[in-house]
């Protein structure tokens, strides 16, 4: 369908709508407070008035003749028998009539000032393009102050606004009386002193008279929206209900016609004013009904009304909605869960949805008859189709076709075939917060039972997803470059490395850490059954090496069965992060198997474990094949490995529980010791602080040595302990595996559950708040004691008492705060800075610039390196390099 | 702020001289995006290839890298110059 451009615009200037403007635009005034007429036909001058453009699809507009597409509506317009303050504008009003006379109008300033002033105002508009706001505001303060007018010498009064649109005049008799007699001022008074206000004096007030005479914030005509900003809806009892905007139309038009008739009649002055102010609520609640001081009008129902404010604001509004925000076709939404089978490339998709989701395939000689098997399974078995396109455009929807056969033999190159998502589609996959390009990754689709979208569990740290609930969305390109820029580009294997750090973001982690270990641990072997069943089960096949231990029986080792899935040519050198960091390190001859080696594809020595596989290690094994080999043997890599280590972890069985944690007497008995030790120092630390004899520390006060000590005595106790507790638990303890290995936890959430939680902080500091002069009233007031400010001594395997249980509640609320305010201010930020470089483009000359083609940098990054490409932000890896040369040469 | 160019200027050389030497991952989308598309409308491919693959997507891959295609990728510079290089130029690289 071509778009027609009704207009095309290059400059836009913002301004009030005078009332010669509005009866200029208008096409009809509007006096009759009705819609239609029994026979359901729009009533002239009414609100339903032809002349304001049609939304009935048969009929053609009474102004400009178009039909419903074409017409986009034409304003009305209401005279209003008496001014109606503009309720936008009160705050503007009010600051006006406060710096302006009320005899003469002009601005309370000398001459002198007003010349002054209006040299500074024209000077910043002709620098920076836009209006002195703050001078502005000075001056209008400043204006309010004065007592006497310097241009008439008529004395001034205090000018009141009672929200939201009644204006009050507090006159005194004179200067000197302090007895005020409370005036109001009708909105036609305020117009009227407005209108006295010469185009100079308006620069001074913030207005530029051009485009806004200040007396246009009172109105005198009332323009009526185009019946397509407020359609009415037919219901099925065929009653017609019209749009709010029009409700509140009719009463308007009705209490202007009631006032205009009571004028002309000579009504009292009360009943008229009266009718005004009823007008006047009825304007103001038309433009917000959610001014505050005035109750909101509401429907019949009770609900109240959307009006013209209503429809901008808010996020249902539509800036945040409808301007910012867009919807589109061939994408859908569901809950996520983990799929360890797939590829990292691939993503589960629901049947239901495959079947929703189309892509339209042109039919050629090539393809006919495949589209035509589509055909005839239609749009209610799977790899079938819901829509034909022919070539004159005429849309077949296969749901009401009766004889398949039928349009299947009417198929003809040219057409257009709009078929189910199919294995190997090519789709995007996307989860917010989007704050990466990581975020939205192509895919492709693997159609699966069941009604949540799979993913492996490699690509949940780039889309930041668990699955405790979490929905992503799906989106299907449909012209085959679409498809092809996402399948070159965008393919999770291309995203493997991040750009952020030249390292794998997509990587091993959690359960595929642990399997790792326990696969490939010095003591672990496996029989040839053994061996077999796990090369098996990752989808690979491969001949199983020569066995590591030949008698009594064939063993294979971990080490052998890892090495075949490592691509040929590969070598590395790294510490594993079961590394203790001991002080000479023995390299080869490790004793806890920590220094890996990797020659020509074989692990010689270490452990597999975070450092080697997991995502977001820099140096890690999967880098290093990534960068030698490329993205096509890293995913295949990961995909073998993942599988390979979840039939090894289910093969060995591994669980968590409460023996974890569980340590023996003895080491309870020492633990308590040491934590009694630190609680006595504490005390007489406490005790020398009030005796006054504590040792100040340098450039502290008294409170805070006392603190500072209190801090280290406890946190010092809580690591001896928890040491204490990590030498009852050794490898073969599955927690420890877990947090040593780095596949979830640390041997400090093991101290916190074992051995001792210990120092509760809030706000970086012992806990101090609660009860006046102590935290709880369980404590003497002045208590400085450890327990009393939050230490707690308890592990949770032992349990905590209720008082320590409040003193983590603390914490953890604080940890719960903390994160809730910075991702709303990280994700302010990040959302401004993306903005100021969204459109940087680097050009084939290697320049970086912007959107008007001014350089940034001449060469990218001033070095002309791809981070993502980089080995860690670093062109070259020269360790690798050496590492490669040397080792290799020497073992041959 | 800067003017647009509307003046373009061939650069005529031969040997690659705009850009770098090999084809970028953008212009390799771009090609197989092309080409894709005229596949997908029913143009004869332009090597042997498995009865089961369909995809035009696959397909035009696969002609890029058997460096089957006569197409030209046009390189332009931001002060308007441009060098027309020969796609099989590119793929060499590759
Ligand atoms: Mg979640
Ligand atoms: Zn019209
Ligand atoms: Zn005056
Ligand atoms: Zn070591």
């Amino acid at each position: 369908m071509a778009f027609k451009l009704p207009k095309i615009i290059d400059a836009l200037q913002f301004g009030l709508l005078s009332p010669d403007e509005i009866r200029k635009m208008s096409v009809v005034r509007v006096i009759t407070a009705d819609t239609y007429d029994e026979d359901g036909t729009a009533i002239p001058s009414g609100l339903m008035d032809g002349r304001l453009g049609t939304i009935d699809p048969g009929q053609r507009c009474k102004t400009c003749g178009n039909r419903v597409g074409e017409c986009e509506g034409h304003f009305g317009h209401i005279e209003l028998a008496r001014p109606i303050v503009h309720v936008g504008f009160n705050k503007k009003i009010y600051k006006i009539l406060r710096a302006i006379c009320r005899e003469c109008s002009r601005i309370l300033l000398t001459e002198e000032e007003v010349y002054e002033n209006k040299q500074k105002i024209l000077k910043y508009e002709k620098r920076w393009e836009q209006a002195n706001t703050d001078l502005i505001n000075e001056i209008l303060k400043k204006a309010a102050k004065i007592v006497t007018c310097p241009h008439c010498q008529a004395l001034q009064s205090k000018i009141k606004l009672e929200k939201p649109t009644t204006f009050f005049e507090e006159i005194k008799a004179s200067k000197k009386s302090k007895v005020t007699e409370r005036k109001k001022l009708s909105p036609s008074d305020v117009r009227d002193r407005m209108e006295r206000i010469s185009d100079d004096d308006c620069l001074l007030l913030g207005i530029n008279a051009k485009h806004a005479r200040p007396e246009w914030m009172v109105l005198t005509v009332l323009p009526v929206p185009p019946v397509a900003m407020r359609p009415s809806i037919t219901l099925e009892s065929s009653i017609r209900s019209e749009d709010d905007l029009t409700h509140k139309l009719v009463d308007i038009i009705r209490i202007n016609q009631r006032l205009r008739e009571n004028i002309e009649a000579g009504a009292p002055q009360l009943i008229v004013e009266d009718l005004w102010e009823l007008l006047q609520y009825h304007v103001t609640t038309y433009f917000n009904n959610e001014v505050s001081g005035i109750p909101p009008a509401r429907h019949r129902s009770g609900r109240a009304l959307r009006t013209l404010t209503q429809r901008l604001k808010g996020k249902e509004g539509r800036f945040r909605s409808n301007l910012c925000g867009k919807r589109v076709d061939f994408s859908s939404r569901t809950v996520i869960s983990p799929d360890p089978n797939l590829s990292i490339n691939e993503v589960g998709v629901p049947l239901e949805i495959s079947m929703q989701l189309t892509i339209p395939e042109k039919v050629t000689e090539w393809n006919i008859e495949e589209l035509k098997e589509l055909i005839m399974r239609g749009p209610a078995s799977h790899p079938g189709a819901n829509y034909i396109i022919r070539q004159e455009g005429l849309r077949i929807d296969l749901r009401f076709v009766k004889e398949k056969r039928n349009v299947a033999d009417s198929l003809e190159p040219g057409f257009i075939v709009e078929r189910h998502l199919k294995n190997g589609d090519i789709v995007l996959f996307n989860r917010q917060p989007s704050l990466h390009r990581m975020s939205i990754m192509a895919h492709k689709v693997k159609v699966m039972p069941y009604r949540t979208f799979r993913l492996n569990l490699c690509v949940c740290p780039p889309y930041n997803a668990d699955f405790d609930g979490d929905e992503m969305n799906l989106h299907v390109p449909q012209s085959e470059e679409a498809q092809a820029e996402a399948r070159t580009l965008m393919l999770a294997q291309e995203q493997i490395s991040s750009p952020r750090y030249g390292g794998p973001l997509i990587g091993a982690n959690w359960d595929y850490i642990s399997a790792s270990y326990l696969l490939t641990k010095k003591e672990s072997f496996f029989s040839r059954k053994e061996a077999m069943q796990f090369i098996v089960s990752s989808g690979f096949n491969k001949d199983l090496p020569e066995p590591e231990i030949k008698e009594p029986e064939e063993l294979w080792s971990g080490k052998q069965i890892f090495s075949l899935f490592i691509p040929e040519d590969t070598h590395y050198t790294n510490t594993a992060k079961i590394c203790q960091k001991c002080t000479e390190c023995l390299e080869e001859k490790c004793e806890n198997d920590a220094y890996v080696t990797v020659r020509n594809g074989i692990l010689k020595t270490g452990v597999i474990d975070k450092k080697a596989i997991g995502s977001q290690q820099e140096g890690s094994l999967l880098g290093r094949i990534l960068i030698d080999q490329g993205n096509d043997v890293a995913r295949e890599f990961l995909d073998a490995i993942t599988k390979l280590f979840i039939r090894v972890l289910s093969y060995k069985g591994f669980t968590v529980g409460f023996w974890n944690v569980d340590i023996p007497k003895e080491a309870k008995t020492r633990i308590d010791e040491i934590l009694d030790d630190a609680e006595k120092e504490t005390r007489e630390t406490i005790d020398a602080y009030r005796q006054g004899i504590l040792e100040r520390l340098p450039g502290r006060t008294f409170d805070e040595t006392l603190e500072m000590k209190i801090m280290e005595i406890l946190s010092k106790s809580r690591t001896t302990a928890s040491d204490v507790a990590g030498e009852y638990l050794g490898m073969e303890n599955e927690a420890v595996i877990m947090a040593k290995t780095g596949a979830r936890g640390s041997m400090l959430n093991l101290g916190q559950m074992a051995a001792c939680l210990g120092q509760q902080s809030v706000r970086g500091a012992r806990i101090k708040r609660g009860f006046r002069d102590r935290t709880l009233p369980h404590f003497k007031p002045g208590a400085l004691d450890a327990p009393s400010r939050g230490f707690v001594r308890n592990s949770f395997r032992r349990g905590l008492t209720p008082i320590e249980f409040f003193m983590h509640a603390c914490g953890g609320r604080e940890g719960l705060v903390d994160t809730a305010v910075r991702t709303s201010t990280s994700g302010y930020m990040q959302r401004r800075l993306i903005h100021a470089l969204l459109d940087i483009k680097a050009e084939y000359d290697g320049t970086v610039r912007d959107a008007n083609g001014e350089i940034i940098q001449f060469i990218y990054g001033d070095d002309g390196i791809d981070p993502a490409k980089s080995e860690h932000g670093k062109s070259v890896n020269i360790d690798a390099v050496i590492d490669r040369v040397l080792k290799t040469t020497v073992e041959e | 702020m800067s003017k647009k160019i509307d003046v373009k200027v061939e650069i005529i050389a031969d040997t690659i001289v705009v850009g770098p030497p090999k084809l970028t991952r953008f212009e390799k989308a771009r090609i197989i995006g092309a080409r894709g598309l005229q596949i997908a409308l029913g143009a004869p491919i332009l090597i042997r290839i498995k009865k089961d693959i369909t995809d035009p997507i696959i397909i035009a891959e696969e002609e890029l890298m058997k460096n089957v295609l006569p197409l030209t990728v046009a390189r332009l510079l931001p002060d308007g110059k441009y060098q027309n290089i020969p796609l099989s130029w590119l793929i060499k690289g590759v």
